[in-house]
């Protein structure tokens, strides 16, 4: 906050250097927030954090992958073993590289979430569960709110981790080599203030690497340094502009300390998922107000059979607003069916139809190997719950599916496809949509990626098969419903909702009739300008400054959690507004808008800005049945629009407290 | 390590049992690689590579060749930086095959997408003269007009398949981080994080009084 106006040339230097000098007080916090917050810096230390953080989470990811497919392929298995020889090659050359080993004591260290972590969590769920929307959401709008919330939660996460704010318990798990190690985090514990907090959100993690320096290098040096981070006097007394390098070997913990940190938050990300459908699973995902009664779609009447399975994690209530899908998806079983049928009479033969490798159905254990996919798509569609975990099914699909490490996309898909048709899956599209949108995108990339494109080619394929595939023979000796079955692809009956293109694009989300709180806070720039944002409870004013407070000073994670309501009552209503032009800081106050507050001072205040208009406008309509019923207001009540309220006279105050009291009736 | 690393996601067209995968295989199999990243096969790998200042991280996607599965392509090429192109010089079908990717990319993939034309099992060639069914000439004219990178390779005998990454890599754009993030899905907009700017941040202090 107190570097945010400061002069341009400093901020130009550091759009090159990402981790923001310790002492230099002209440090421009906000350019330094928005440079390092994009996902790869042009050069410099940022970049190179990142990237081998993401290297180090891919092997992790990888190990996990192995750990968890039951029947491992020797193809995985060497690569992973190339792996690993090659990381200990380069910790050989590099003392701050960390070992496979160590990232993955690292990673099985964590195994349930931090509690305040946690609660930001039920918060969410708790908030997901209130009737607070005109109409339910759509699937699109639903993950939406998901990616949003997973963004907030990772960015949770990186202060959580970089504010070493460890339990006791979870320290002593933390292989960290570095002595002084204990001594990091109490020192960190100490000094992590406010401002500290708003360095830290860059990912740069200048207080990492100051704490490191201070743990490492003795002397008034690394002291010095660390100070002019954490106190704003000592910053701005520091002008002397002692810029001192970080050495090598400070640089080579920053990044490791930065890979140990990736490791773990990619880990609480994974604990995130499956905490919060797992939590659904549990609490149901039905709102508990009568005006929201979405249609069940015809495929979630399988539900019942299901829901006694308390294990079973039933997709389609989740995309039951959306019937599009469902429809979708029971056209297509229609059609898996259909085709399963013909091939088991032999009046298709799948294996060519498809081009199956021979090599794919006739090696060895080939039988076997088909049982355990056979599971995996089992597993995918009905046993898994987290998209995390359905995404590593689909990876061990591929796995299993292996049978030469030379195996192209050719044979993958065409087995693939093979297989499903064998197996027929239940709701396996709804399955794939919902990894797809479910998934922390930032993590949906790569080798996860491919392996769903490939299911949702596989899908595609089967969806567009019609009666012209097939030899003319096979035209006659159809039936009449399996001839209709094949007569159109899936996607000529039922056009989905378009969900890539609002990837990108924000979803607007339907107007809100409470509170719009914490999960649809990363829309609020982007809503449209009229859409009511208010509601007639006023909620709004709390739950907004909250978030605008949060925002800026969520320094330390207790603040965050301290300032999360689950659901903030509606208290505005029964204040009085005081009877005073509103200050500068009542202003900014309720400077998000629309609150019935500011409804009810607007007329009367004596500042204007066009923002007044525009919001009376907005919020008017909502507002419009209390105001309406107050008939006594003078014409004049505008009169003092353009006033100053320097230049008000007592009796000018006098009206305008008459006014108001007219008002507030 | 300190170099910067641009990630491009590199999509293989061509017909089946071109040797799409073997071209691949070879690039990724040989020794100048430093990092050996987790696969799908040989269906989806990763390979960086140094080039000059930067370090370029391809991320090969490979699609499935059979003709039944064309229309399934434009799900791989999605957001792709890069194609290969790849036929067979002992197989004319796949050279028609190979100008219909090439077109399809033009009307269909990323604007500025980089392909390159790969005309591969050249080793049967260099043996025989004769096998050769599609001739250099053509295909330089093809890459031409379409503004191709052209290549004859053999993934037997590892000729030209390093050049045929190298040459993409040069021509990928390197200053393009962003565009780069959107395409693998890395991206994460500004929006989503903080921003000290926005009317809701900067009223921050106030709204702690608001109780």
């Amino acid at each position: 906050m107190f570097y945010t106006h400061t002069e341009h040339s400093d901020t130009r230097v550091m759009r090159q250097f990402h981790t923001p000098p310790v002492n230099n007080p002209k440090f421009d916090s906000g350019i330094a927030l928005k440079e390092s917050y994009r996902p790869r810096g042009l050069s410099g230390l940022e970049t190179l954090g990142e990237e081998r953080g993401s290297a180090v989470v891919s092997h992790a990811k990888h190990a996990r992958t192995e750990s968890a497919a039951s029947a491992a392929s020797a193809a995985s298995t060497s690569s992973a073993t190339s792996t690993s020889s090659h990381n200990s090659d380069s910790a050989s050359t590099s003392a701050a590289q960390l070992s496979p080993e160590e990232i993955e004591q690292c990673r099985q260290g964590i195994t349930d979430l931090p509690t305040d972590l946690q609660r930001l969590i039920d918060v969410f769920i708790a908030d997901l569960k209130q009737p607070k929307y005109v109409r339910p959401l759509t699937i699109t709008q639903l993950s939406h709110l998901f990616q949003g919330f997973y963004t907030r939660f990772d960015k949770a996460c990186f202060h959580y981790v970089s504010n070493g704010a460890l339990s006791p318990a979870q320290q002593q798990q933390q292989p960290l080599p570095v002595p002084a190690s204990a001594s990091y985090f109490s020192a960190r514990e100490s000094l992590s203030t406010g401002l500290s907090g708003i360095f830290a959100r860059s990912r740069s993690s200048s207080t990492v690497s100051v704490n490191n320096a201070a743990t490492n290098t003795n002397g008034p040096r690394a002291s010095r340094r660390s100070s002019s981070l954490f106190s704003m006097e000592s910053a701005s007394n520091s002008a002397g502009n002692l810029t001192q390098m970080l050495s090598p070997e400070e640089i080579k913990l920053h990044i490791r300390n930065n890979e140990l940190n990736n490791v773990r938050i990619e880990r609480y990300m994974v604990l995130c998922e499956e905490r919060i459908f797992n939590k659904l699973l549990e609490v149901g995902i039905s709102v508990s107000s009568p005006q929201i009664q979405p249609p069940l779609t015809p495929s979630s009447s399988s539900l019942d059979t299901h829901a006694k399975h308390p294990d079973v994690f039933n997709v389609a209530s989740l995309f039951r607003n959306t019937p599009e899908f469902g429809n979708y998806d029971r056209l297509l079983s229609e059609k898996l069916r259909c085709l399963s049928k013909l091939s088991l009479d032999g009046k298709i033969n799948l294996d060519e139809f498809l081009g199956v490798p021979a090599a794919g159905l006739s090696a060895d254990g080939a039988a076997s190997s088909a049982d355990d996919i056979h599971r995996a798509l089992n597993n995918f569609t009905h046993y898994s719950v987290s998209p995390h975990d359905k995404v590593q099914i689909l990876l061990q699909i591929h796995d299993l599916m292996t049978y030469s490490k030379e195996m192209s996309n050719d044979e993958f898909l065409s087995l693939l496809i093979y297989y499903i048709v064998k197996f027929r899956p239940k709701r396996l599209f709804l399955n794939a949509e919902f990894v797809k949108l479910f998934r922390y995108k930032k993590k949906l990339v790569q080798k996860e990626l491919y392996a769903l494109t490939n299911m949702e080619a596989a899908l595609m394929f089967i969806e567009g098969l019609t009666l012209s595939d097939f030899s003319d023979e096979l035209r006659d000796e159809l039936s009449a419903h399996d001839r209709k079955v094949l007569d159109t692809k899936v996607s000529s009956v039922v056009t989905l909702p378009s969900t890539s293109a609002s990837w990108n694009s924000k979803a607007s989300l339907p107007p809100a009739t409470a509170t719009h709180d914490s999960p649809t806070h990363a829309n609020n720039n982007s809503r449209p300008p009229h859409t009511p944002m208010a509601g007639p409870d006023g909620t709004n004013t709390r739950s907004n400054s909250n978030e605008g407070f949060r925002n800026t000073f969520d320094g330390s994670l207790r603040n965050i959690i301290g300032k999360i309501r689950l659901y903030t009552p509606p208290t505005v209503n029964n204040l009085k507004p005081l009877p005073l032009p509103r200050s500068t800081s009542q202003l900014s106050m309720d400077y998000d808008g629309g609150s019935p507050i500011r409804q009810l001072a607007s007329p009367t205040t004596t500042s204007s800005n066009d923002d007044d208009d525009d919001v009376t406008r907005m919020a008017g309509p909502v507002l419009t049945p209390s105001r309406s019923s107050n008939s006594s207001i003078p014409g004049s009540w505008k009169k003092f629009k353009d006033a100053k309220f320097d230049e008000l006279k007592i009796e000018e105050l006098r009206e305008m407290f008459d006014l108001y009291q007219k008002l507030i009736e | 390590m300190s170099k910067p690393v641009t990630s491009i996601k590199l999509v293989l067209l061509g017909e089946a049992a071109v040797g799409k995968s073997s071209i691949v295989l070879r690039f990724v199999s040989d020794d100048f690689s430093e990092n050996k990243e987790p696969t799908i096969g040989a269906a989806f790998l990763t390979q960086r590579v140094n080039i000059n200042d930067h370090t370029v991280k391809f991320e090969i996607w490979d699609t499935a060749g059979q003709e039944r599965f064309a229309s399934l392509a434009p799900m791989y090429y999605r957001n792709a930086q890069a194609a290969l192109v790849v036929y067979d010089v002992t197989k004319p079908q796949s050279f028609i095959k190979a100008r219909h990717w090439v077109k399809e990319l033009h009307e269909q993939a990323s604007k500025n997408i980089i392909i390159a034309l790969v005309g591969n099992k050249v080793d049967i060639v260099d043996e025989n003269e004769e096998e050769r069914k599609v001739a250099r000439e053509e295909a330089e004219k093809l890459a031409e007009e379409e503004g191709l990178l052209f290549f004859e390779t053999s993934a037997k005998t590892g000729a030209n398949i390093n050049e045929v990454f190298m040459g993409i890599g040069e021509k990928i754009p390197l200053k393009g981080p962003e565009e780069e993030a959107q395409g693998s899905g890395l991206n994460v907009t500004d929006d989503q994080r903080v921003n000290l700017d926005s009317p809701g941040n900067a009223d921050g202090p106030a709204g702690a009084c608001s109780c």
